[in-house]
């Protein structure tokens, strides 16, 4: 009877392993057979059965050749400078107004505040061709300055930041203000300090997004050395790449690499970010 | 005299530090809400008023045509193989997503933590790819003649297939790769969620004798309820909204079988400059999310009492 029991749990949980191994072999695949393909001969890519490693590695001749073709770094650049720019805009203002509106009370706030969620419903499809128009108005159109300008505020980032902030003690911010603190003061010495992990959080959002977006400059960025990694690779793609599988598959590794290496020393804020960014939002 | 005094300049102390504080909130808010209105609310109506239009990007002329956009639309097949390919992506999508995602959630918790924290990150890393980088994976993985995923169904006796080249399979196929890039996060949500659960509310119910089974049904999935919500809410909305893994899988062919309603926007308003049109589609998409959004808000009402 004892000894039943116990081969059952040690049943039980080679299942759980065996399952576990399982899905990581599933969510590894993908990963793997781009990596192998991008150190391939372009006849390797077209055989069957299909090499995982590759039997003739060509080194990195591949992303050689991608590199000299494209300006990768300059996507790079692009989409860090971007991403940076907006994550750091959206940072701010959502932080400031989440601030005024969590613990000020002030006519209209509540109406305001009210704008700020139901605009949050509203897909960014039916904002698009707006955008667009505003962008061309602007002088915006073909510039990174359009892939900037319309995300310096966010309604998603002041909500997440006032439910951070609501429940500051307001007793705290009181007792600055005896002391002589500026209103400024307190926000930036005081409540910044204390909402750390939902700055993190958002901040965290807020690149993730930017980074990865692909339909905004796919509309808005014409020249080729102004793309962004995601736009330059899916170009890139497109144009010749459907016969050339191995080119393609080191472009790929290229643009996914340094999130994925960011994720692997991070990953423990970035899970924690995404969560809070979630469930609190 | 003295109390007198001391009241009159508390009075203009308060006084000051009010003006202060209200030169604070609106110095702050209004530039804020100003960028809101013109980069947020503006769109909104903007986008009312171009979709009640004929609107050709190019064109001079951009008459007043009141609601013949949303009806040609309506009148149009591919407007509503368009809708039926994204409802049917959304449901799939947010199904398999909040199923394997809850799953993954509960193996991943039961294994030993060193175990956990190797499997959580790897399921997670999809979700920190760019969907264009996923797209172009799974087109390779996917490709009849040389792609490993052919391979490998061989030997569990299936295939194969000509997903992405076969009008039956092409949504099946992005419907997995949706879900796989979107698989983790929803494990993380629900972790989270597990992770809420008081402890004793469990090992109550296991004193009392219910299985392990009648726990997770009675207990743990109720109190789940919130992250589910939420899990349907989000995984909806981003369906309904695929865009990338279809323009750059399979392009919404073969013929129309993957069209879906963003590419429907894009084309009407990217490729023949039809602003109106693509508004008024725009709209209809809009009007799809309302009503998940609506849900949405009374959760958001619940959880924040706002």
């Amino acid at each position: 009877m004892v000894i039943g029991r116990a081969l059952f749990r040690v049943l039980l949980a080679a299942i759980r392993y065996g399952l576990a191994l399982l899905i990581a072999f599933v969510m590894i695949l993908p990963f793997l057979w781009m990596l192998g393909t991008s150190f391939k001969p372009i006849d390797e890519t077209v055989r069957f059965p299909p090499t995982f490693i590759p039997e003739h590695p060509v080194g990195l001749a591949n992303y050689v050749t991608v590199m000299t073709r494209v300006p990768f770094a300059r996507y790079f650049a692009n989409s860090t400078v971007t991403a940076i720019a907006v994550t750091t805009g959206a940072l701010l203002t959502s932080a400031l107004a989440g601030y005024i509106f969590a613990k000020f009370t002030f006519t209209g706030r509540d109406l305001l505040f009210f704008l700020i969620v139901a605009t949050m419903m509203v897909p960014f499809q039916v904002v698009l061709i707006p955008i667009f128009l505003m962008a061309r108005a602007l002088g915006l159109y073909n510039t990174l300055w359009a892939l900037i300008v319309p995300g310096l505020v966010s309604a998603w980032g002041i909500f997440l930041m006032r439910q951070n902030m609501k429940h500051l003690p307001s007793e705290l911010l009181d007792a600055a203000r005896i002391d002589g603190s500026s209103e400024m003061g307190i926000f930036l010495f005081v409540v910044l300090p204390l909402v750390k992990p939902a700055l993190a959080a958002l901040g965290i959002f807020a690149f993730m997004a930017n980074w990865n977006s692909f339909l905004w400059p796919l509309i808005v960025i014409e020249d080729a050395p102004k793309r962004t990694l995601p736009l330059g690779l899916a170009l890139f793609s497109s144009g010749f790449g459907i016969t050339r599988w191995n080119l393609v598959m080191a472009a790929t590794v290229l643009t996914c690499l340094p999130v994925l290496v960011v994720f692997a020393i991070a990953q423990r804020s970035f899970i924690e970010g995404i969560t809070l960014g979630s469930v609190k939002g | 005299m003295g109390i007198a005094r001391a009241h009159q300049m508390s009075v203009r102390f308060l006084s000051t530090t009010r003006a202060k504080r209200l030169l604070f909130i609106w110095g702050s808010l209004t530039p804020i809400m100003l960028y809101f209105l013109i980069f947020s609310v503006l769109p909104i109506f903007a986008a009312l008023y171009i979709s009640l239009h004929k609107w050709p990007l190019l064109g001079r002329a951009k008459p007043f045509v009141g609601l013949d956009n949303y009806i040609s639309v309506i009148n149009d097949p591919r407007f509503w193989i368009s809708l039926k390919n994204t409802l049917y992506y959304a449901a799939a999508y947010m199904f398999l997503v909040i199923i394997l995602g809850l799953a993954m959630a509960l193996l991943v918790s039961s294994l030993h933590p060193t175990a956990r924290s190797v499997f959580r990150p790897l399921f997670f890393a999809p979700q920190v790819t760019s969907a264009v980088a996923v797209a172009l994976m799974f087109s390779w993985l996917y490709q009849p003649q040389w792609g490993v995923l052919n391979y490998l169904l061989r030997f569990i006796g299936l295939g194969p297939f000509m997903w992405l080249q076969s009008s039956k399979q092409v949504m099946p196929a992005i419907i997995i790769t949706g879900v796989w890039e979107a698989v983790g996060y929803s494990m993380v949500i629900y972790t989270a969620g597990l992770t809420n659960i008081p402890t004793d509310l469990k090992e109550a119910g296991a004193v009392d004798g219910a299985t392990s089974g009648q726990v997770f049904w009675h207990i743990v999935l109720p109190l789940l309820q919130p992250t589910t919500l939420f899990m349907f809410v989000t995984s909806m909305i981003g369906g309904l909204q695929v865009f990338t893994e279809v323009w750059l899988m399979s392009g919404g062919g073969p013929g129309t079988a993957s069209r879906v309603l963003v590419l429907e926007i894009y084309d009407q308003g990217f490729r023949y400059f039809e602003m109106g049109r693509a508004s008024s589609i725009a709209f209809y998409l809009f009007l799809l999310i309302a009503v998940i959004a609506y849900l949405q808000i009374r959760y958001l009402r619940e959880q924040f009492e706002f």
